[in-house]
């Protein structure tokens, strides 16, 4: 009997961390949007025209893009291997697993600028914002560019626009797509005048998103 | 016309928007070939939009998929442009699925492309817009993992995608329809419901 016990434990151990690494979970990862032709998928995790990572073979996944910059964000659902291999590539910035953890003092510099780097703004993320509260700022910019460039057909990146380019200073095409955007969005933009930067129209947008949930994946932010 | 709008594609063979005029190419070219629709176009995307009435932004298409062989796709597209190569896709070759946007020429998946399955002739594959949330069912349910939310396209036209050139006996669709998702949520259910009473009927 004892021998059965014991024997019955060495299996368990044995088997224990082999569930856990094939445990899948759900997690958030900001990534390159890489085109081949014309068609475009999320690095590393392939697409109609592109094979995903060997590591990423199988894994289950959904993309919001920031429009036609070539950023997004993926939910994915991935095994602890494929997460350790995901949190390992440079070009990948990795979302806790906890959406309700807060930002620290000690990441919130590194946050900034991961984000910032992939032209999104994000100077405004503090210590203490939630990552489900700075994620749905992120997916209220998303959204709002992904209208926006479906109305031009343009990645403004391409079109010497930046973050810190004033509405003044846009192509009259631009001026127009934003507020066609916004209405489409239904988003108020009374607010908007010739000095208003491309950051402060992605962050008014976002405030007015209100109550809507943006859905990705397995994910409702 | 009024919406929903219908195709059983009983035409002629030759060019869709040819022999249907009330069909427009919005992408590459798409053929009517024995009373059913293809993709009509080599190593490349395509799509066809109803032309005849003005959609609501809410809105669905559907097809039913006939005959299914390698590589070579069809499936409903809604919001379709009639100014830029700009639409939702949702389609099918025999054994791989794609949820799709194109936005001015450029491909974009939403996600994971569903690769190696076992697809089946009969099935139908409807997509459907609801403001922001975009949404591919088979057979009427949802399929998989194919929802998102997604800005990229506010309006347009019902219609199909494709992609490929189809000759005689390969990939096609039949039973196309297109409306507005207020609409009674199309004769679709109507159909499904059907099949299920001719199910119980005939057991």
């Amino acid at each position: 009997m004892r021998r059965l016990l014991v024997l019955l434990c060495v299996l368990l151990f044995a088997v224990a961390p082999v569930a856990a690494q094939g445990e899948i979970v759900a997690r958030l990862y900001f990534v390159d949007i890489v085109q081949t032709g014309i068609y475009r998928s999320p690095d590393h995790f392939g697409g109609r025209a592109v094979a995903p990572d060997t590591e990423l073979i199988g894994v289950q996944w959904a993309l919001m893009d920031y429009g036609l910059i070539p950023q997004g964000l993926v939910a994915a659902e991935v095994n602890a291997a494929q997460q350790t291999y995901l949190a390992g590539l440079p070009d990948v910035t990795v979302i806790p697993a906890n959406l309700d953890a807060t930002v620290t003092a000690g990441n919130v510099n590194a946050i900034r600028n991961a984000l910032e780097a992939r032209n999104i703004p994000a100077t405004w993320v503090n210590v203490g914002d939630s990552y489900r509260v700075v994620l749905r700022e992120i997916a209220g910019y998303f959204q709002f560019m992904q209208r926006l460039t479906g109305i031009t057909g343009l990645n403004p990146l391409t079109q010497g626009i930046t973050l810190s380019t004033q509405y003044q200073n846009l192509p009259q095409v631009w001026q127009d797509a934003i507020q066609q955007a916004a209405i489409d969005l239904q988003i108020d933009a009374s607010g908007l005048t010739g000095t208003t930067t491309i950051r402060a129209i992605l962050r008014n947008v976002a405030s007015q998103s209100g109550s809507k949930v943006y859905r990705l994946g397995s994910f409702a932010l | 016309m009024a919406l929903p709008a219908t195709s059983a594609f009983t035409a002629s063979d030759g060019a869709l928007p040819t022999q249907i005029t009330t069909f427009s190419a919005v992408r590459g070219a798409m053929q009517v070939r024995s009373n059913a629709a293809q993709s009509n176009t080599t190593s490349d995307e395509t799509c066809c939009r109803h032309n005849a009435d003005t959609f609501n932004n809410d809105q669905y298409a559907f097809i039913t998929l006939t005959l299914l062989t390698a590589s070579l796709f069809i499936g409903p597209a809604i919001r379709c442009s009639n100014t830029q190569a700009t639409y939702y896709g949702y389609y099918w070759d025999n054994n791989d699925r794609y949820f799709f946007k194109m936005v001015n020429g450029t491909f974009t998946d939403l996600v994971t492309p569903q690769t190696g399955v076992s697809n089946s002739t009969g099935s139908v594959l409807r997509i459907e817009a609801s403001g922001t949330t975009i949404t591919a069912k088979l057979n009427g349910v949802q399929d998989g993992s194919f929802s998102t939310t997604d800005a990229s396209i506010s309006s347009g036209w019902g219609g199909l995608a494709g992609w490929g050139q189809a000759f005689a006996a390969d990939t096609s669709g039949d039973t196309w329809e297109a409306g507005n998702l207020s609409a009674a949520a199309s004769s679709y259910i109507s159909v499904a419901r059907m099949r299920r009473f001719m199910a119980i009927v005939t057991r």
